[in-house]
């Protein structure tokens, strides 16, 4: 796996990521806002959820309203993440910080797709409700923990990536 | 008076620890999606570009309410991280911007943003212009806090 990786970082983009000027300053910068675009409004739908705010919006409209910003903020994410994934893959790999953080990408995705395949089915009946359901609101709580890790994995595995543990 | 503060005993327990400072760091950036993620929603609604079934007051407040969360969490965590270099940080010129910028933002939303969203429906114009000044003033804050801890 690390000679895979280390040939990765060892390519042109790799290679460019760490080592231009302004490359790999560019691309954090990118990563960083875009996360309020993508968890930003991920977060805005939760407190929906909730009950917390946008209570007069069915939930269903406040999902239709927020979700294409968060989509076009996810593409980026993942974009920019892929970038300085290639330049610094194998660090990444052995980080701790880093694999915590994949794996909760990875249950904030399976929580979303919970809630829409299972609990949002049920929707007609509450959608219009300033509070609902339990089930909802787990699916918004669980989110917001999740991303919380994500963001705090995010800058931890970069300042500790490269220093001795 | 801050190279006092750079030699308190809490700025080398803050700088010489990695570990604290990298905490210190990623609670700063939770404190930064909630300011901003707020500052966003609260733009786009004044904007007028989505959410437009749901009057602007009740973006606008718990938009604040978010923010204010974030902002003490950024607050305390930025004055940590300040400590250690504050002599330094006070020089610099980009990070004079982004304090700067933080307070024209924030005079803007609790002065102008929060007044004009409560006037209702009747004032789009302003709520644009609000809008876009809102947001320009965050993004700015954002970039120049970007900008000195990846340029410095």
């Amino acid at each position: 796996m690390l000679d895979i990786l280390h040939r990765l970082e060892a390519t042109g983009v790799g290679t460019l990521v760490r080592e231009s000027l302004y490359g790999f300053q560019i691309l954090v910068a990118i990563h960083v806002m875009a996360l309020v675009l993508s968890v930003g409004m991920i977060l805005w739908f939760d407190l929906r959820l909730l009950g917390l705010a946008l209570g007069s919006a069915p939930v269903s409209r406040v999902y239709r309203r927020l979700i294409p910003w968060a989509t076009s903020g996810f593409v980026v994410m993942f974009s920019s993440g892929a970038l300085l994934f290639t330049g610094f893959a194998s660090a990444a790999y052995q980080s701790p910080f880093f694999r915590i953080k994949v794996s909760a990408l990875l249950l904030a995705a399976a929580n979303a797709a919970f809630y829409h395949l299972v609990t949002e089915r049920g929707g007609r009946s509450w959608d219009s409700a300033a509070t609902p359901p339990a089930a909802a609101r787990l699916a918004g709580l669980v989110s917001m923990a999740l991303w919380a890790t994500v963001i705090l994995c995010g800058r931890l595995m970069a300042y500790t990536m490269y220093s001795p543990p | 008076m801050l190279e006092a503060l750079q030699d308190s005993w809490l700025a080398h327990e803050i700088g010489e620890s990695q570990m604290i400072t990298a905490s210190l760091s990623s609670l700063h950036l939770i404190g930064f999606t909630l300011v901003m993620s707020s500052a966003l929603v609260s733009g786009l609604r004044m904007l007028g570009v989505t959410l437009r079934e749901v009057a602007a007051i009740n973006v606008i407040r718990p938009a604040t309410r978010a923010l204010l969360i974030g902002l003490s969490i950024s607050a305390v965590t930025g004055a940590l991280l300040f400590i250690p270099r504050a002599a330094g940080a006070a020089a610099n010129s980009v990070f004079r911007l982004k304090m700067t910028l933080l307070l024209g933002a924030l005079v803007m939303h609790f002065a102008v943003t929060r007044r004009v969203a409560s006037r209702g429906a009747g004032d789009t114009a302003a709520q644009r212009a609000t809008g876009a000044v809102g947001l320009a003033l965050w993004v700015g804050v954002a970039l120049a806090g970007l900008a000195f801890i990846l340029l410095e």
